[in-house]
């Protein structure tokens, strides 16, 4: 693209200046624009703080049209070669010494929840975590992601670095319960992928989450 | 693409403005007693000026006229008289107008002007005149191929809105955004430009990622975005002109928030290790990266002061989030915003004296401006989310997506540095994320 200027000559630039400068004080006759208010009074002021250290259930009820592992036969926890001493201890201390591992990541909870600006895992999700860590240990194949979200009341881009927090919040204690660090990856949604519509502090307790999802 | 300028060679009126030379050395002395028909753009709430832009002769006169009046309108420092209410209509370009006719309307400055076909060319020249002086403030010609016209038109524009304010005009630049459809919990996001007036949209991805944060380089050739896929978050750096698309590595499988360098050479951008966001400047010519800050906090939303000395950023590292700056080396971070609320989105105005952000605070979202030091804070705008201001390339206008009230569609709105002319852009289909281009060659 060129553009070309021809520069004016000496006498009009000159001439230019000067009728600019003979201008007139005349004062304009319109009256202001006014500038539509600042709309402030119309939105609900909403507390940053609201407790949700429980989402509504209808988050983990919907299921997942997600491939589902084959159904093994029915394992002894115990019996799970690669579960740690501290895996089954947690598991025991969340009641499900025994217990058969979750069908499915989705039976197991796939989503956890957050505090608000908040990475740090709740006593609920420790124990969604742990059935998930028996899932995934149990069926040594699957790798899994972990996606982070966050709720709308954020900027996108400080959203998606707390995402990846969450994410990274979930993978650690996946490890920390004995799955293999290369079983799970991990990605931010931000605010980008949010699974509930609702613009209030009920739908951002929902959309505050971690999924751990299965890869292909 | 060209463009020529050229000024306006003045028939008829040299007589008249010959006689005025002898007055150039008296005004020369009084500068204190200059009462200039100009425009204030600093001023929140100054009266706008009347002017009145005549249907320009020629072809698509009356197009290019519509786009020079909706330009000007849409800055809120000009009362743009309706065309209905001209009573001389025979204006020429080439002919002095009847002032009185003019001051009837009240208006102070007007606009005549004529296009003409020459050469398979589009040639429009106009002349700016000052209705009680009776006197010429400006004469220019703009050439280009014929479907430039708009071109043609915002680049009147510029020179009308300079000519007035003493400021560089804005309306020959272009934006880039997001365009967004589809339900809330399926949300398409795609690339998308358009013109500064909201015209010529087209987009630039097919919607399969979502595309968040776009960014032109100064130079308007690249526009770099990051996309977010099921299984990662890339940094991507697109050529407009050829359609070559060129990813930028992380650390991890997430790279994020990138911008370009003031002098288009490198990206800025965030980048994840195990859940630790930190900033990198990458060179697009060596490959060579960086790593600019290290520390367990949040650290996003770089971006370097037009001198290329300091970098701007978000970061936690402190408890919540503020606004930091180092310099452009990563060394010496020092926090800059010290009120109540969350900041976040630092941008550096285009001269380097002011950065724009967005504050959360008390349940609504604000845009605001300070100084480059951090002091002097003014918030220019607030709703249930405001978010992402970009400059426009004169500094005098700030443009950042909206969303009135819960549930709302993001839309893109603008307002003055002042404060004042908040509105929506023209542009109203769902969208986020704008960034403003500097001023087109």
């Amino acid at each position: 693209m060129t553009f070309c200027v021809n520069t004016m000559s000496a006498r009009n630039a000159s001439t230019m200046l000067l009728l600019a400068s003979l201008a007139f004080g005349a004062g304009c006759a319109a009256k202001p624009k006014t500038v539509p208010p600042i709309n402030e009074a119309t939105t609900p002021r909403v507390s940053e703080a609201a407790p949700t250290s429980r989402p509504p259930q209808m988050a983990e009820a919907p299921a997942q049209p997600k491939a589902l592992a084959p159904i093994a036969p029915a394992q002894d926890i115990n019996d799970g070669a690669n579960l740690g001493l501290r895996n089954q201890a947690v598991v025991a201390q969340n009641g499900l010494g025994g217990a058969q591992v979750a069908a499915s990541l989705s039976e197991a909870g796939d989503r956890i929840y957050f505090m608000t600006d908040r990475y740090d895992l709740t006593e609920e999700a420790r124990t969604t975590l742990a059935r998930q860590a028996a899932w995934i240990s149990a069926n040594p194949t699957k790798r899994v992601i972990v996606a982070g979200s966050a709720d709308e009341r954020g900027t996108r881009e400080y959203n998606l670095a707390l995402g990846s927090r969450r994410a990274s919040a979930v993978r650690d204690y996946l490890v920390s319960l004995g799955v293999t660090g290369r079983a799970v990856e991990t990605v931010s949604y931000g605010k980008e992928r949010p699974v509930d519509a609702r613009s209030n502090p009920e739908g951002w307790a929902v959309n505050r989450n971690a999924q751990t999802q299965l890869l292909d | 693409m060209t463009y020529s300028i050229g000024t306006l060679s003045q028939p008829r009126l040299r007589r008249f403005v010959l006689g005025l030379i002898a007055l150039v050395a008296l005004f020369a002395w009084s500068s204190s007693a200059r009462a200039q028909l100009v425009v204030s753009v600093t001023e929140g709430h100054t009266r706008p000026l009347p002017i009145a832009i005549t249907n320009f002769d020629g072809p698509n006169g009356g197009a290019i006229s519509g786009a020079v009046r909706d330009n000007l309108e849409r800055t809120g420092l000009f009362q743009v008289q309706a065309p209905s209410s001209f009573t001389q209509t025979d204006t020429d370009v080439n002919v002095a107008p009847r002032f009185p006719a003019w001051r009837d309307i009240s208006t102070q400055a007007l606009v005549i002007g004529r296009g003409r076909l020459q050469d398979g060319r589009l040639r429009v020249e106009f002349r700016m005149w000052d209705v009680s002086g009776e006197s010429q403030m400006l004469g220019l010609e703009f050439a280009s191929a014929d479907e430039n016209w708009r071109r043609i038109a915002h680049k009147v524009s510029d020179a009308i809105y300079k000519r007035l304010t003493g400021e560089e005009g804005y309306f020959d630049s272009r934006i880039v955004f997001v365009a967004e459809s589809g339900p809330p919990l399926a949300r398409i996001k795609r690339l998308a430009v358009m013109d500064q007036d909201g015209a010529n949209p087209s987009f630039l991805t097919d919607g399969s990622d979502l595309i968040l944060n776009p960014r032109f380089n100064a130079q308007g050739q690249q526009i770099v975005y990051s996309a977010l896929s099921q299984r990662g978050l890339k940094v991507w750096v697109l050529d407009i002109e050829t359609g070559r698309r060129e990813a930028i590595q992380g650390t991890g499988n997430m790279a994020y928030a990138p911008r370009f360098t003031p002098d288009g050479q490198s990206i800025l951008f965030s980048s994840d290790t195990d859940g630790d966001s930190n900033i990198f400047i990458k060179n697009l010519r060596t490959g060579a990266a960086r790593q600019l800050t290290d520390n367990p906090g949040i650290d996003t939303s770089p971006d370097m002061s037009p001198d290329g000395r300091e970098i701007v950023f978000t970061s936690d590292r402190g408890g919540s989030a503020q606004i930091y700056k180092m310099a452009s080396n990563g060394s010496g971070a020092r926090r800059i915003t010290f009120s109540s609320g969350q900041y976040s989105t630092p941008v550096w105005s285009p001269k380097g004296d002011l950065i724009a952000f967005t504050r959360q605070s008390g349940g609504q979202f604000q845009i605001g401006v300070m100084n480059a030091d951090g002091s002097g804070e003014r918030m220019l705008a607030s709703a249930y989310l405001v978010e992402g201001p970009t400059w426009s390339p004169n500094g005098r206008v700030i443009m950042f997506q909206r969303e009135a009230a819960p549930g709302s569609t993001p839309t893109l709105w603008s307002v003055d540095v002042s404060g004042a002319n908040l509105r929506q852009a023209p542009y109203s289909a769902a969208s986020s994320d704008p960034a403003w281009s500097a001023g087109l060659p």
